[in-house]
């Protein structure tokens, strides 16, 4: 009997018709074809190489280099509203990618990822770094560090993946990648089979294997996943880079790019080919508990009150560095609190009988439910920079091209971005948008788990969520106060 | 049966790509770190901003320009805020000579936080100075 017929497949909550972005005439065709990835990431690359000879040699102030300007507000800006709009296409366009597949040429990796590793606790851990880097050193005011965490990255990627085999880099480390993982877990598209009829009579499983040429099996023509997602097997889109590998591989054209109802995946909970169970994966939780705790702590950090805070924890603390106070919100914000508030959902969900599960995994089982709204706040937060700057990309590419000699006019430094009474709003809607989000996600959870009395469930984690969203709320009309330097007016 | 022999043996992978970084990040350093700094005699001093400490609102700034201790009259001074955080509106105003050597020109910083005030000076013979004063921690009027 074939692997295929034993294992349970994916559900699919809505059978109908899906759209499938392959087949949309003009993006579908360049999509399909096999330089697609490469020449979205030349560009990229290239705007890469730029922002970090811009951010080393350019001008120190962040308003007027291209490293920080296209990092801090551009870059997660567009980001984030393609995870919205459609899916994770900043890995598929990723540079550092075509810098370590050209490396690979040169360099072949010998050893498979650590089996101790092979989770998410290193790259949330890099995720909370990331986050932690950034508020100490004020990275956004720094066109030279953020140069430097550009070649970090690029430097990482280059190590790991020249020293270990398959996507590794992406799976197991990259925290950019987390983030893309975690928010596009609420895309309205994934990569996905159109038919699962036809992978039950497919006998070479050039999706996950690649296509190897005939005459000798250990040539591959065609990659197949290097993320060991099995495209019959796969749900959503956690770990997808939208490589496009597997509908290269595919020989009977059968993976597309489909449309499906948005944090669906949260809702299931199917084995995944390449995760497993999303409700025994604690590091999963972290992942979605930093995602989700991070963007409220990211948001905080440009806030007024945050200079009261750490002005009250230095003095409590007794000292003048600002790591120890930055360390210590932290640990409130992505420990404490988070274990705080699931702790008690979950410990309220089991008194109520809404749950046999143990206290862990109730945590573990319902967290996914925090997603939208985490994911909400980032937009919010990213969306308000990108909106509030949109502009600034002028004068700063006209500047930066005047200092080597290329004139494109004055700098019009006036060229802003929308007002921010205008953006209010639209931050607004994305925190309510991601706040409806997870409030359906708890309520199918519920239906699910406690057909009987679904509120037994439904209840204490809603509570966990309007408590999020009332605090997103609260910080999104808090005066913004951008301070690069903590502690300086104490 | 004849053997070959290389100096240091087989580089593996790891090497080869830690060879090739430090290479990399050795080059961007040199480049990053080989700028100098002015050589220019002509000086800013003196530079004050009031009120102290800076609210969000109009604030004044002047400062003293001389040249080997003599004071420099008849520069063109524009006055330019920006928040360190990219993305945020500038503010841009001119200043005037109060005094010989002596200049003074307000800015309306609107938000709080960490600024930047840039000076651009033109100078009588037709050079370009540009001098800055970091603002940190403008607060809320």
């Amino acid at each position: 009997m074939s692997q295929a017929s034993t294992i349970p497949e994916p559900e699919v909550l809505d059978s109908s018709p899906r759209f499938d972005l392959l087949h949309v005439p003009v993006v579908g065709r360049f999509l399909r074809w096999r330089h697609a990835r490469s020449v979205s990431q030349i560009p990229l690359l290239i705007i890469g190489v730029l922002m970090i000879l811009h951010g080393l040699l350019g001008p120190s102030l962040a308003p007027k280099n291209l490293a920080t300007v296209l990092t801090w507000l551009h870059f997660r800006g567009v980001l984030a509203l393609t995870i919205l709009a459609a899916g994770n296409f900043f890995c598929f366009a990723c540079p550092f990618m075509l810098v370590r597949n050209a490396a690979r040429k040169f360099f072949r990796p010998r050893w498979n990822w650590p089996r101790a590793l092979r989770n998410k606790w290193l790259s949330a851990g890099l995720f909370v770094l990331i986050l932690f880097i950034y508020e100490l050193y004020g990275l956004w005011a720094s066109p030279w560090l953020t140069a430097w965490l550009i070649i970090a990255y690029f430097g990482t990627a280059l190590i790991v993946d020249g020293v270990f085999k398959h996507a590794s880099f992406c799976k197991f480390v990259c925290p950019l990648g987390q983030f893309n993982f975690a928010a596009s877990t609420v895309s309205p598209l994934e990569v996905a089979v159109r038919d699962q009829q036809i992978c039950r009579t497919c006998d070479t499983k050039d999706c996950i294997r690649g296509q190897r040429k005939p005459s000798s099996e250990l040539v591959v023509l065609q990659r197949g996943c290097e993320l060991a997602l099995f495209q019959p097997r796969k749900v959503g889109n956690m770990d997808c880079t939208f490589c496009l590998d597997c509908v290269h591989a595919c020989p009977r054209d059968n993976v597309g790019i489909l449309s499906r109802m948005p944090a669906e995946e949260l809702i299931t909970d199917p084995i995944r080919s390449g995760i497993g169970f999303f409700s025994r994966r604690k590091d999963l939780t972290a992942l979605v508990i930093v995602f989700t705790f991070g963007a409220l702590l990211n948001a905080f950090g440009m806030v007024s009150p945050v200079y009261v805070v750490e002005r009250w924890l230095a003095k409590l603390l007794h000292v003048t560095q600002a790591a120890p106070v930055l360390g210590t919100i932290f640990g409130f914000f992505l420990i404490i609190e988070p274990i705080v508030l699931l702790g008690a959902a979950a410990w309220i969900t089991q008194k109520l009988k809404g749950t046999p599960r143990a206290l862990i995994p109730a945590m573990v089982r319902y967290s996914y439910s925090i997603v939208p709204l985490g994911f909400g706040m980032w937009l919010a937060h990213y969306g308000f920079h990108f909106l509030t700057g949109l502009f600034t990309i002028v004068p700063v590419t006209q500047s930066a091209a005047a200092s080597i000699g290329l004139s494109f006019g004055h700098p019009h430094w006036l060229w802003v971005g929308v007002p921010m009474r205008f953006v209010q709003p639209v931050q607004l809607g994305f925190v309510i948008l991601g706040f409806f989000g997870s409030l359906l996600v708890t309520r199918r959870l519920a239906d699910e788990d406690c057909p009987e009395h679904p509120m037994r469930v439904f209840i204490p984690w809603a509570a966990v969520s309007l408590m999020i969203w009332l605090a997103s709320v609260w910080l999104i009309f808090q005066p913004m106060e951008m301070r690069a330097t903590m502690l300086m007016s104490s | 049966m004849k053997l070959s022999f290389r100096r240091g043996g087989r580089r593996g992978p790891l090497t080869k790509v830690l060879s090739a970084l430090l290479m990399f990040s050795g080059i961007v350093w040199r480049v990053a770190c080989s700028r100098s700094g002015s050589t220019s005699p002509t000086r800013v001093t003196d530079k004050k901003i009031s009120p102290n400490p800076v609210h969000v609102g109009r604030v004044t700034i002047s400062f003293h320009l001389s040249d080997a201790a003599e004071p420099i009259s008849g520069a063109q001074v524009s006055l330019e805020g920006d928040m360190t955080h990219p993305g945020m509106a500038p503010a841009f105003a001119d200043a005037h000579e109060v005094a010989p050597g002596q200049y003074q020109g307000s800015l309306t910083l609107n938000m709080p936080g960490d600024w930047v005030l840039l000076l651009h000076i033109r100078l009588p013979d037709g050079r370009k100075l540009e001098d800055q004063i970091d603002v940190r921690g403008v607060q809320s009027s």
